[in-house]
């Protein structure tokens, strides 16, 4: 039975799209056949940072206008087997996203796909709605700082309350925290909120802490999911996140500040 | 004497004490007649426009959505104009299309007496005001000092549930509405949310939101919450920003705040 994630934030700029390419990532990783759907009507990202954005001849928008197949429209990742991305349109706009067409493309997707990630834009508009609409279950992407925290809040009510799970009554949308950008020191030195500021707040479960790294932007720059950062903390991070979502016991990791030792503190790191 | 004597119901001709129908077939009670007492909304005419009565009805529900939920209602006509009373049957519909539903007319003199008999409605003796309750005019007036002032930050999905238990935490942008009665939340309530209630407000979890009680003008009304860190608070319409000057004897601690006369005091719970 094929499960429908969104990850969705509210905020925008916290990592959604970042996470969205490394999550599919690393359930196909896993050998589960994954689709990654960019719900960014116009402003799309998911292609750049997965790194197909030259091979899009067909889009989201395409496929529910029915000026396309889901087959033509499918971009099969070039770094990850049973992995493929379905890119948003760049030049139309949200309104050709309609509830029944996207119902209908995801029936589709869920017919050969194991997990559909949909990430979702900034906001709380018709493709933010649109995007979780149909979830079976959310990562909810917060940054450690107030008013990330305060959007993340407010994305969960509605999702408590306009998911299609919630107007039909049937069991809500399993929700889950990620905290990404986190750093640390500045948790310490009281620049941040802590991960247990966090969930007093938003009395989410916390699927997983993806520490601030420099990588994050390399990453995006050569169109290659961080995930793939093999050794790096951030990917270390998201990898734990794809275990504990798959129902694997992980502890939380990355949550100390660095104690540096001596040859670091003398080369930098 | 028998108290069930001052009931003005024909009882039936020597039937007892146990007045209930019996149904002398079957022997059993069809039904039974018993005194009760109904607080109920009084809405006392103080124009003779009907449109007047509509518009101001209307901006009072502009401004508190769903405050009248099918609201049994007397209409107190100890100051209306006589001639008003041609109109009972419009005013009645006018009334019934706002939420309220006239069950009858206090302090009606002959014109309004009697259209009150002709559209099947009833004629209630001796209207005392309840003690410290105010009557629906000076109730319609409350809610408008609180919001001219505050008008309400949350968003508007769906109608307000008229609830009396939360057990979940409202969120950002939610907003709570007890029409009748306490509300009390056994979760937070987000800042940015918003929760009112008719009667008390019982937080037992953080107060981060705004706290609205007593909307319907009861300032007797209380909250009370855990951890005081509301953002607004207000009974009956008097309300408070709360900004970081709190004393470090209420801010984040057990509070329970009231009306004293004008004032609103925010005092520590001591247990």
């Amino acid at each position: 039975m094929a499960t429908v994630v969104v990850v969705t934030s509210g905020k925008g700029g916290v990592g959604k799209t970042t996470s969205s390419a490394s999550f599919a990532t690393g359930l196909a990783l896993r050998g589960h056949k994954t689709a990654v759907v960019d719900f960014d009507v116009g402003l799309r990202n998911l292609d750049l940072i997965m790194g197909c954005e030259r091979r899009v001849v067909y889009d989201f928008i395409n496929v529910i206008q029915g000026e396309a197949t889901l087959r033509q429209a499918l971009i099969k990742d070039k770094h990850t087997e049973n992995l493929f991305v379905l890119p948003a349109s760049q030049t139309r706009d949200k309104d050709a996203l309609t509830e029944e067409g996207v119902g209908r493309v995801l029936d589709e997707l869920k017919q050969e796909f194991d997990y559909i990630v949909c990430d979702s834009p900034a906001g709380i508009e018709k493709g933010a709605l649109m995007a979780l609409y149909y979830a079976d279950a959310a990562l909810v992407v917060t940054n450690p700082e107030v008013s990330s925290v305060r959007d993340s809040d407010r994305i969960l009510g509605i999702l408590q309350a306009k998911s299609k799970r919630a107007e039909t009554g049937a069991e809500p949308v399993r929700e889950h925290l990620l905290i990404t950008r986190y750093s640390p020191r500045r948790v310490e030195i009281g620049e941040m909120l802590s991960v247990e500021d966090v969930q007093e707040i938003l009395r989410v479960p916390l699927i997983g802490v993806i520490p601030e790294s420099e990588m994050v932007l390399q990453a995006s720059n050569s169109g290659d999911p961080v995930i793939h950062a093999n050794g790096h903390d951030v990917a270390e991070a998201y990898r734990d996140v794809v275990s504990r979502f798959l129902g694997e016991e992980r502890p939380m990791r990355f949550l100390d500040p660095d104690k540096k030792g001596f040859f670091k503190r003398l080369f930098g790191g | 004497m028998n108290p069930r004597d001052q009931l003005p119901l024909p009882l039936p001709a020597g039937r007892g004490a146990a007045h209930s129908g019996r149904d002398a077939n079957r022997g059993e009670r069809a039904f039974e007649i018993k005194g009760s007492t109904f607080s109920l909304l009084s809405l006392q005419l103080k124009s003779d426009s009907l449109e007047h009565v509509a518009h101001d009805l209307d901006q009072q529900i502009a401004r508190t959505p769903g405050i009248f939920d099918v609201e049994p209602v007397v209409i107190d006509c100890k100051e209306a104009a006589d001639a008003f009373a041609r109109q009972f049957d419009a005013l009645v519909a006018m009334l019934r299309s706002r939420g309220l539903r006239p069950v009858g007319v206090c302090n009606a003199e002959a014109s309004w007496r009697d259209a009150a008999l002709e559209a099947g409605l009833g004629v209630l003796e001796g209207a005392a005001p309840a003690p410290k309750r105010l009557t629906a005019a000076e109730k319609a007036e409350a809610p408008a000092i609180v919001d001219k002032a505050i008008p309400s930050s949350a968003a508007r999905e769906g109608p307000p549930a008229d609830v009396q238990v939360v057990r979940k935490t409202v969120r950002t942008g939610q907003r709570v509405f007890a029409a009748t009665g306490d509300l009390t939340l056994l979760a937070a309530v987000n800042a940015g949310a918003e929760v009112l209630a008719t009667g008390s407000i019982h937080v037992y979890a953080p107060l981060r939101g705004r706290a609205l009680a007593g909307v319907k003008g009861d300032s007797q009304a209380r909250i009370f919450t855990l951890c005081m860190e509301a953002e607004l608070v207000s009974i009956a319409g008097t309300y408070r920003v709360i900004d970081r000057e709190l004393a470090a004897d209420v801010r984040g601690k057990a509070v329970q705040i009231y009306l004293d006369g004008e004032k609103l005091v925010i005092e520590p719970l001591r247990v």
